[in-house]
């Protein structure tokens, strides 16, 4: 590769290697950069240059709030008798003061919606032409089936039910009381 | 009590910005615990006067104008300033390796410096540069909070972003393990 040993770099290079080095450039910015600093060392030099600058700064953190200090200000300004509330408060403070917790807690709660959404829909379906015309088929035979077996059951009702197991022993019954009735006549004769 | 719990809300999610603001701007640990507690205090009486959502930029305006204040009284009165290592916490996380004292010195060492050299930066870049890097605040909450362009604050942190790299230049060849 043939490397540049030295090149001027411009006002506007150098605003794009810093922001480069800290972390705050668009993808463009940072490809072109990159490029640059694969051809140049003096580039690369310098991005690494801030790069560890960039790092330094990112591990200094915040700086911690003295307890004792919070303990006062908050004993002056909130009443004392609502400092043992604490629960809900931080409860509230755990969700609300943590973007990952928050973010976490609303997918949550937008993926339930939607679960409940999509599972309470009423269900549509969507049939072809064909697939009605074989249902009606379906149906019909189903139907005829039930209308044979209907007129079977009332020809064997009429038949045997009622002709066999019903008429003959009624007839015959009715016979015998006949019998007994001319007999009782004959008698008083 | 709902303005109790909005308070507590607000400290417990600002109070280490507020501090920590306080403590580059003013490089004072005594003024800086002053100015918490003053902010902390205006929160609590304006509690019911914004919403949490724009609560962030009035508590770090606040701050900011608190800080100016301060410097202006001290710029006629006596120079207090001490030293840096004095001022901060050990708040950097020395993650790279514990168990080596030589690394753990060294970071040690670095985080004081980078501290000195942010502190040593001018005002109007310093506070820029401490809003955006140290505290994450957006380039539109810290347009909003100090009260400048958008432009100016990108211009301010790219200068204060070259200042410290300067001021950073003498410990860098050396330092590197």
């Amino acid at each position: 590769m043939n490397r540049k040993k030295s090149s001027e770099i411009t006002e506007e290079l150098l605003n794009k290697i810093i922001s480069v080095a800290y972390g705050d450039a668009s993808l463009n910015d940072k490809i072109k950069v990159m490029y640059i600093a694969s051809r140049n060392e003096e580039v690369r030099d310098l991005l690494n240059s801030y790069k560890r600058t960039a790092n330094e700064v990112k591990q200094l953190g915040e700086e911690e709030a003295p307890p004792e200090l919070l303990k006062k200000i908050e004993h002056r300004n909130v009443p004392a008798k609502t400092i043992r509330n604490k629960f809900v408060f931080d409860f509230l403070s755990i969700i609300f003061s943590r973007p990952i917790i928050s973010a976490a807690t609303s997918v949550i709660l937008i993926a339930a919606v939607i679960t409940s959404l999509i599972i309470n829909k009423p269900v549509q379906y969507n049939y072809s032409t064909a697939e009605i015309t074989v249902a009606e088929k379906q149906a019909k035979y189903a139907l005829e089936l039930v209308g044979k077996y209907f007129n079977e059951t009332h020809s064997t009702l009429q038949k045997k039910v009622f002709g066999n197991a019903v008429a003959k022993p009624f007839n015959h019954s009715i016979g015998i009381v006949n019998n007994l009735l001319e007999g009782d006549k004959n008698e008083k004769n | 009590m709902l303005e109790e719990q909005r308070y507590r809300f607000l400290i417990q999610q600002y109070k280490n910005k507020i501090y920590t603001y306080s403590m580059y701007m003013l490089k004072n640990k005594m003024d800086a615990d002053d100015v918490t507690q003053e902010v902390m205090i205006r929160i609590w009486q304006n509690i019911d006067k914004f919403n949490l959502l724009a609560a962030k930029t009035w508590i770090i305006k606040t701050t900011n104008n608190l800080c100016i204040d301060y410097l202006r009284k001290r710029s006629v009165s006596v120079n207090r300033e001490s030293e840096i290592d004095e001022l901060f916490e050990d708040t950097y996380s020395a993650n790279s390796n514990n168990d080596n004292p030589y690394l753990t010195t060294h970071f040690r060492m670095m985080a004081s410096k980078v501290k000195e050299a942010i502190q040593r930066l001018p005002e109007n870049l310093r506070s820029v540069f401490v809003l955006y890097e140290i505290e994450g605040l957006k380039y539109k909450e810290i347009s909003a909070a100090l009260e400048l362009p958008l432009n100016s604050v990108k211009v301010y942190l790219l200068r204060a972003r070259k200042k410290l790299q300067e001021e950073l230049k003498e410990y860098e060849p050396q330092e590197v393990i």
